[in-house]
């Protein structure tokens, strides 16, 4: 009997199936999920699967079996999973500049070299951003500085830290700031400053000192040194490190010294690693064949990497965390939202977060700014000041941008079994193949479904799952 | 079937697989060949798969076969829950507009749960007619004007 002609409709409650290592995954709207043998799957398509067993047990408490759907518990369950569509937009990217004194090989940012001040947001553009900020409705606010370096900005960046600590005082806001930088220009008095305003520091560390330093080559600098000298000096000043943050953009040459990378951050004592994937678009991809990859070479060093890392917290060796992999788990095991942006339904462009570039023109978020440093202003939805939210949040491409984002319409995810957790990216979708919605193949979900199938594949492990567990309920630092 | 060195050609009976899962099918396999959709008669389609470099012709009709028999099974599934799924998700939305955590005074729950309905049936036919509120739950409203104080008289 095949598969669709064994299948009782009354028999089981909706599911999503994948086939995964020689069994199936079923998943549900909520993010419940079994793993079935063969037997089992076709057991739970015809209704066959005995009262009292615990498949049985396991798929009525996860809610595949058919009849008596509780529609007020799976609805306040969607509503608590999807409450980031409430608010609106709580991150706020903010680029301080566009010059930098870094050439990163893989830099999408728009930077230019880092005399002219030409580049820089000046103090009447900050006042203005910050009008549009706090005009959010959202309760809590993250404002993000970047560039280019922002610290090249330093009066306007501490301007605003001070202005930002004003305004939600007297708005009574949650404001949570952070600063993404390559640390070059920190001094002692500039950290003391952003220590003792609880700002966050987050700075890119792509592995050992000779990886790091030829993908971000630091005219008359070492970017490593720089890099390893701060974050020492914030974990030793912080509990833990608690204000400091560094991630790592995986190139061509780092694909297969996924071991010296995790040893290098486990050399240093950070609670967690940060791994991600290059885009191909943007400025990335005039040298893509010299540092890119294909989704398939990505996902098999990704495994790779996850596997040494658990291996490391398995045996007592590190408690090192894979962040990419707690945003996956956090979604897969949580009825929580990890917060990140990209892997939503529909993504958070506008309604989720905006990115304002140094002179104060506004972007469904910093993928969009990033195309019209490119040249190409699609994702631009506005100028910030004061009176200026309610006309940026009507914006046509704002709207269209949220539209194609919702997973339910896209042709391969309404189907997909990791719809529950995963998101598009209408930025990416755009740059690759001139349309907002997603097509196939495609780059991008690609790597996300390899990363899900090692993810699921690994929680088969009860071992691993304990530790997942663990990382899916953390707070980042 | 016919096989060439590049190009596989599978007939597919929409008495057995329904267009869609067709469709959805071709989709998925848009990585690993270029797919030709096309009619042989009534009932009968013909998929050419064009196998992409670096990618194998052997065991793509079988591949493909299975690939019609998931999404036939995932269109089976979606149909049968499709009207269950979208009433969830409507309730959901309804009840994140009503504040949250106050408790009806006593008697008044049965009022409550039949507004709460009325509101779900609303937005279910919105839905379908496409007449969507623009922003029921305020986020495109500023912050100063959700929270402006009430001048004192
Ligand atoms: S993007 Fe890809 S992996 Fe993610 S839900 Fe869609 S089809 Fe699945
Ligand atoms: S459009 Fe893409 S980059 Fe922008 S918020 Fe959405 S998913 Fe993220």
């Amino acid at each position: 009997m095949t598969l669709l002609s064994c299948y009782k409709p009354d028999k089981t409650g909706f599911f999503r199936h994948r086939r995964l290592a020689g069994g199936y995954l079923v998943t549900g709207d909520t993010g419940n999920f079994d793993f079935l043998t063969d037997r089992e799957f076709k057991d739970f398509l015809s209704g066959c699967v005995k009262p009292g067993s615990a498949v049985h047990a396991r798929l009525r408490d996860a809610g595949f079996l058919g009849g008596g759907a509780d529609v007020t518990a799976l609805a306040a369950k969607w509503r608590r999973k999807n409450s980031f569509l409430f608010g609106g937009p709580s991150l706020h990217i903010v680029v301080l500049t566009r010059r930098c004194n870094h050439a990163c090989s893989y830099c999408q940012s728009g930077s230019s070299a880092s005399r002219s001040g030409k580049a820089d947001m000046t103090r009447p553009v900050a006042d203005r951003v910050l009008d549009t900020i706090f005009s959010s409705p959202a309760p809590a606010l993250t404002v993000e500085f970047q560039g280019g370096e922002p610290a090249l900005n330093w009066p306007v960046l501490s301007y605003m830290v001070a202005a930002i600590e004003n305004r939600a005082a007297k708005s009574g806001k949650k404001v949570i700031i952070s600063l993404v930088s390559n640390l070059s220009v920190m001094t002692e008095a500039r950290l003391d400053f952003l220590l003792k305003r609880n700002v966050r520091i987050c700075t890119s560390l792509d592995g050992p000192q000779a990886l790091h330093n030829a993908n971000r080559p630091f005219p008359g600098g070492n970017s490593h040194a720089m890099a390893v000298k701060w974050l020492k000096a914030i974990k030793k000043r912080t509990r833990g490190g608690a204000h400091g943050d560094a991630l790592v953009t995986v190139t061509r040459a780092a694909l297969s010294r996924w071991k010296e990378m995790v040893d290098e951050y486990v050399k240093l004592g950070t609670t967690g690693i940060f791994i991600r994937f290059l885009n191909p678009f943007g400025a990335a991809k005039r040298v893509w064949a010299s540092i890119g990859y294909s989704a398939a070479e990505y996902v098999a060093f990704y495994g790779k990497a996850l596997d040494y890392i658990v291996e490391l917290n398995l045996s007592g060796k590190s408690s090192i965390m894979e962040h990419s992999a707690r945003i996956l788990l956090t979604k897969i095991l949580t009825q929580g939202d990890p917060n990140f942006l990209d892997l939503r339904s529909p993504c958070g462009a506008g309604i989720g977060q905006m990115a304002y570039d140094y002179d104060g023109s506004v972007f469904t978020c910093d993928e969009g700014r990033m195309l019209a440093a490119m040249g190409d202003e699609a994702f631009r939805i506005g100028a910030a000041g004061p009176g200026k939210y309610g006309g940026i949040m009507a914006n046509p491409a704002l709207k269209s941008v949220v539209t194609a984002s919702v997973t339910d319409i896209q042709v391969s995810c309404a189907s997909c079994a990791y719809k529950p957790y995963c998101g598009v990216c209408p930025v990416y979708n755009y740059a690759e193949h001139g349309d907002l919605f997603m097509h196939q193949p495609g780059y991008r979900c690609a790597v996300y479904m390899g990363m899900f199938d090692h993810v699921f594949k690994l929680l088969r492990n009860k071992k691993v799952r304990g530790l997942f567990e663990k990382w899916a309920n953390s707070k980042p630092a | 079937m016919v096989k060439q060195e590049r190009a596989v050609r599978v007939e597919v009976d929409t008495a057995v697989y329904p267009a869609e899962a067709v469709y959805a099918a071709a989709n998925t396999f848009a990585g690993k060949a270029f797919v030709r959709l096309g009619i042989k008669r009534k009932g009968i389609f013909v998929v050419e798969l064009g196998v992409k470099p670096g990618v194998g012709a052997a065991g793509l009709e079988g591949e493909f076969y299975n690939e019609l028999l998931h999404h036939a099974l995932r269109l089976k599934v979606s149909a049968r829950h499709h009207a269950l799924r979208e009433r969830i998700v409507a309730q959901a939305l309804v009840s994140a507009q009503l504040p949250q955590g106050v408790k009806p005074a006593a008697g008044k729950q049965e009022a409550v749960d039949a507004g709460l309905e009325k509101e779900i049936e609303k937005l279910l036919k919105e839905a379908e007619s496409g007449s969507y509120k623009t922003d029921p739950m305020g986020i495109a409203v500023p912050w100063e004007k959700k929270h402006a104080r009430k001048p004192v008289k």
